[in-house]
């Protein structure tokens, strides 16, 4: 084998890491190693060919890593997968709902956001702790985490408080705003306020539907995967 | 029917798994991730995924017909180790039924050229 320093060249890092994430511990540093032993041998090669140094053993390298990876993407990453393609779907066909309904802006409220999803979330970790708070968002987007069944159950419970309080916060603050609207509305303006009024207020309950999606699915994760 | 089915397609070996042992038997006490895929290109000019190479013997592993064990790390391939895999005498039994079956099968057919 041609002997030549590191500094001439390493597979890329982006492919290193992609590798690192996707394969299982028991064969990652085994398979990682053959890789590198070739990418040396493919690399040593066209230097001794005196041809364009790295470029070829690099596309080797990624061609190589990408196959490995979507080949053990589903089988070791299967549950992050299928949630983030569920995320992925789940906003796809809101979005393309709320376009086909006449636009973004119509859906888009910054105060009914501010008054739904904070206190949803507020009540869950009051309900459960901080830390269950972390461990649901650790839990719902990595595969295989060390944990016992009393932290899954803790996030699930986290997850399960904040899609409750999401879907009264939703309900209440729609309400609240339709009580507002009757005692507002002005018979000569009437035709002109309600229907801006009525659009409004019922978004709260849009987020809150829009949060307890999210949060089932994520309990529901959970609960198959580690309870 | 379907427990024959089964259990044929637990006693004999696909063709990329029975390419895999040949290779291992010939590669000997060299028989490690690397060597394999070189072989395999060398010999029969098949680029094979390493993923899914790993894979099929991972599952191979699994069913007592490979062996495996942990060699020295180099420093080419960044101070990791080797994982010498061998043909475990299950393996070879295997190996060998699945051969029989062919060879039987290939009796008295003929191709036409071209066919």
């Amino acid at each position: 084998m041609t002997q030549y320093d590191d500094s001439q060249g390493e597979p890329p890092k982006i492919a290193q890491k992609l590798l690192h994430w996707a394969l299982p511990a028991t064969i990652r540093d085994q398979l990682m190693g053959d890789l590198f032993e070739e990418f040396e041998q493919l690399h040593g090669e066209q230097l001794d060919g005196e041809q364009n140094t790295l470029t070829a053993a690099q596309i080797w390298f990624w061609r190589q890593s990408v196959s490995t990876v979507l080949f053990y993407l589903w089988k070791e990453k299967g549950g992050i997968m299928a949630f983030v393609v569920s995320l992925i779907i789940f906003v796809g066909f809101t979005l393309s709902a709320m376009l086909l309904a006449g636009g973004m802006k119509m859906f888009w409220d910054i105060p009914s956001v501010l008054i739904v999803i904070p206190p949803a979330i507020a009540f869950g970790i009051a309900a459960s702790s901080v830390k269950a708070y972390k461990d649901s968002l650790a839990l719902s987007f990595v595969d295989q985490l060390e944990v016992d069944k009393q932290t899954a159950q803790q996030a699930c419970d986290f997850l399960n408080t904040t899609s409750k309080a999401g879907m009264i916060m939703g309900w209440l603050m729609t309400l609240i705003g339709w009580v507002a609207i009757g005692n507002n509305l002005k018979a000569e303006t009437f035709a002109v306020d309600i229907g801006p009024s009525f659009a409004v207020s019922i978004l709260t309950v849009i987020y809150g539907l829009m949060l307890k999606v999210l949060c089932d699915t994520a309990a529901k994760k959970i609960e198959f995967r580690y309870l | 029917m379907r427990e024959a089915l089964l259990s044929n397609k637990e006693k004999y070996l696909g063709e990329f798994e029975q390419v895999l042992l040949l290779a291992l038997i010939r590669l000997g006490k060299e028989a490690y991730g690397a060597k394999v895929r070189q072989l395999l290109k060398e010999t029969i000019e098949r680029e094979v995924s390493i993923g899914a190479m790993y894979a099929t013997l991972e599952r191979l592993e699994g069913k007592g017909l490979v062996l495996s064990s942990l060699g020295e790390s180099t420093p080419e391939r960044g101070g990791r180790a080797k994982r010498y895999f061998e043909v475990s005498a299950k393996g070879k039994t295997a190996l060998k039924r699945t051969r029989s079956v062919i060879d039987i099968m290939w009796q008295d057919v003929t191709l036409m050229a071209g066919a």
